[in-house]
């Protein structure tokens, strides 16, 4: 079975559809990327899939380890497995990073029927998640992204990922806004996590993550569709092209 | 016409009239006396500040609070013995040992539940009652020196009627490093009751002391506590002052904390309402020393029907002080919330800075806050800023939690405890934060859990 089941998907915000018929599988295993222009609806995409409430399907059918996704909440959604790593990840001041993860590890068990994490175990757990990405025990310690800077707030993402292990992970454009030695231990962190029991979406605009993150697969969207789908080397001919080609096949098709 | 309205005025407070001539028979020295006799004249001519019936002086001030219910009332002034043991006030407790702690219940000191360990030399932690007896030279240089009763009718009311509550003493360059707990609790009474606990803490030059100060009440009935609060340090000297209030759900509090600074002196206090029907806490501040520094943070959550008014008043009488101030409110259901903060800058006060910020959460559409920054500045090199936010919970950051699996709820309860944690994290005590943060976390789980069963 798949892991994800994208079929005839549309939808967008306000009634506005932004994402205008994908189909998509995804199996554990596999890293996908999704690349195009601004405003191709890549990021709509991922938010549908996560659940954000002020956008919303209307049209298709997303089945997530087989179950009918519209019928779940977002919180149902992530303790399924499915995980979002924000674009511009959220402050919350006063919670500290560990109290919140241990929130939401508790969260997941509980769904599942399994008892609470003790305090020594979870310490255990974060000490090691922090060592796997690299990250500071100073910001976990701190208040969930709040005064973090770009690139701590983005490999803060990767750290929730990493103690939450998720079986899906949508990384929003988590290269953005990163340099170039963030971004090789944000994509160290990433390739941490692959194992043949997840999947991973990876929303991108440039080639350059991929170089570290390397995809099995590479999705081009343009206006809301997947106009071309390849192997990994379909996102070095797009680095090399630029997105120029893309319209043009599309609107020579059209 | 004066005739039949001071007849009204004599019949309302005919208890604590009452209660002062039984206080003036007790034996009291002659500058006590006049204290009591003083406030209760002053008393009798201002009576409550209810805000309909007063023309001067502070009508404003009580514009959103009405009195006019608890001056109707005809409370029982005297003592009410109760038998209390430990275990009715553990939950109350902050987990610590070892700290002084004196207890009054129904505003009578308990010398069983009371205890006070090793002091430093020339260190004085007692009652009231007993420094009034022991150390009365200690005592009147500060007693009604600095919470004016001659301005505000219910520091006068407490003036009169004082008769207990703490005395902390340190001496120039005395240092008390363990905490003092001083817990005021109320059980209820078959009738209204209404106590008038007063607390005065003094630090000469150098002192160091560390002050909590609970209200709890252990009944749903109505009662009355009208709490003044008087603190003063010397040069260089520090106090940490903190005021929880956990009174009963029937409760009308109404304090006034007075704090005076000497010069380079230090004071914090951090208020914390969470109990009560209707709450007012007059919290003022007068920096009296150059390179004075006053922190007055505060707390409050109310939901229901509850009232809660914070007024805060500092007064920077001379160059160079900074004055600090943080309020955050989380309003719920139909409460009502008020703060009104007053920062005066005197003419001669120059390089002032001095920080206003007062923020709420609104968690229904129908509790209510009013707030109002009151900056009275007559010097030119100063630094005064101030700002006031009031909020609902940010639907991103929900929407962020939710992603990474909290429920809905648990993702509001864990952003309304994140707004007011933000603020407990900064307390001294550790033992204070901590039972502080514990107590926050599960109060705002039960409010969630009760407005989803009231849903339902």
């Amino acid at each position: 079975m798949a892991l994800l089941e994208i079929k005839g998907l549309r939808g967008g915000i306000r009634d506005q559809d932004i994402i205008n018929g994908i189909d998509l599988t995804i199996n554990r295993g596999e890293v996908h990327a999704i690349m195009g222009p601004n405003g191709s609806g890549k990021s709509t995409l991922g938010k549908i899939l996560a659940g954000h409430e002020e956008y919303a399907e209307t049209g298709g059918t997303v089945r997530f380890n087989g179950k009918d996704l519209f019928e779940l909440t977002p919180e149902e959604r992530a303790n399924e497995g499915m995980f979002l790593a924000f674009q511009y990840p959220v402050e919350i001041p006063g919670v500290s990073n560990a109290y919140f993860l241990r929130a939401a590890l508790n969260e997941r068990l509980k769904y599942r029927g399994e008892p609470e994490i003790s305090a020594g175990a979870f310490r255990r757990l974060l000490n090691k998640k922090m060592e796997q990405v690299d990250m500071d025990p100073e910001l976990a310690r701190r208040p969930v992204n709040e005064d973090f800077s770009g690139g701590e707030k983005k490999r803060n993402e990767i750290f929730h990922m990493a103690v939450l292990e998720p079986t899906l992970s949508i990384l929003d454009e988590t290269d953005s806004g990163l340099d170039i030695d963030a971004m090789r231990i944000v994509a160290h962190g990433i390739n941490q996590q692959r194992t043949a029991d997840n999947a991973m979406i990876v929303i991108t605009h440039y080639q350059r993550l991929l170089d570290y993150v390397v995809p099995d697969y590479v999705h081009v969207m343009y206006q809301g569709r997947i106009v071309k789908s390849g192997m990994k080397d379909l996102a070095l001919e797009l680095e090399e092209k630029g997105y120029e080609w893309i319209r043009e096949e599309v609107e020579a098709a059209g | 016409m004066t005739e039949a309205l001071k007849q009204v005025s004599t019949d309302r407070y005919a208890s604590f009239h009452e209660a002062y001539d039984r206080i003036r028979g007790r034996e009291a020295p002659l500058w006590l006396h006049r204290i009591r006799s003083d406030a209760m004249k002053r008393f009798g001519e201002l009576g409550m500040p209810v805000a309909r019936e007063l023309s001067f002086p502070l009508k404003e001030d009580w514009v959103y609070t009405d009195l006019r219910k608890i001056a109707d009332t005809s409370y029982y002034a005297e003592p009410v013995e109760a038998e209390l043991d430990e275990t009715a006030l553990a939950p109350y407790e902050f987990g610590q040992n070892g700290w002084h702690r004196l207890v009054f219940v129904n505003g009578i000191y308990s010398s069983a539940l009371s205890r006070v360990t090793d002091l430093p030399r020339g260190v004085v932690v007692s009652s009231l009652a007993d420094a009034l007896v022991e150390h009365p030279d200690l005592v009147h240089p500060h007693l009604a020196r600095y919470a004016d009763f001659e301005r505000t009718g219910l520091t006068a009311l407490n003036s009169a009627l004082l008769e207990d509550g703490l005395f902390v003493y340190a001496p120039h360059g005395g240092i008390l490093e363990t905490p003092v707990h001083v817990h005021y609790v109320t059980t209820g009474h078959k009738t209204l009751m209404a106590t008038q606990p007063r607390t005065l803490i003094v630090g000469g030059d150098g002192a160091n002391l560390k002050v909590v100060e609970s209200y709890s009440g252990l009944t749903e009935q109505s009662y009355l506590t009208n709490a003044v609060t008087e603190i003063a340090v010397g040069r260089d000297g520090h106090a940490e002052h903190y005021r929880i209030n956990r009174e009963g759900a029937g409760a009308a509090h109404l304090s006034t904390t007075q704090l005076r600074l000497e010069e380079n002196g230090r004071i914090s206090t951090f208020n914390m309402s969470m109990g009560g029907a209707l709450t007012r806490n007059d919290t003022n501040a007068r920096l009296a020393g150059e390179h004075a520094v006053v922190r007055m943070n505060g707390l409050y959550l109310a939901a229901g029907d509850q009232h809660v008014d914070n007024h805060t008043a500092i007064d920077h009488a001379v160059p160079n002080c900074d004055s600090y101030e943080v309020y955050k409110g989380i309003l719920e259901g139909r409460s009502r919330g008020v703060f009104n903060g007053k920062v005066f800058v005197h003419q001669d006060a120059q390089e002032t800075d001095a920080k206003q910020l007062n923020k709420n959460l609104m968690l229904s559409p129908d509790a209510m806050i009013h707030t109002k920054p009151q900056l009275e500045i007559y010097a030119d090199q100063v630094k005064c800023t101030h700002g006031a936010t009031v909020g609902q919970l940010d639907e991103d950051q929900i929407f962020y939690l939710r992603t990474r699996g909290l429920s809905h709820d648990s993702a509001c309860n864990l952003l309304t405890y994140g707004f007011a944690a933000d603020l407990i994290r900064r307390l001294g005590i550790d033992a204070v934060r901590s039972s502080l943060d514990t107590l926050f976390e599960t109060t705002i789980r039960d409010l969630s859990m009760a407005r989803d069963q009231s849903v339902r």
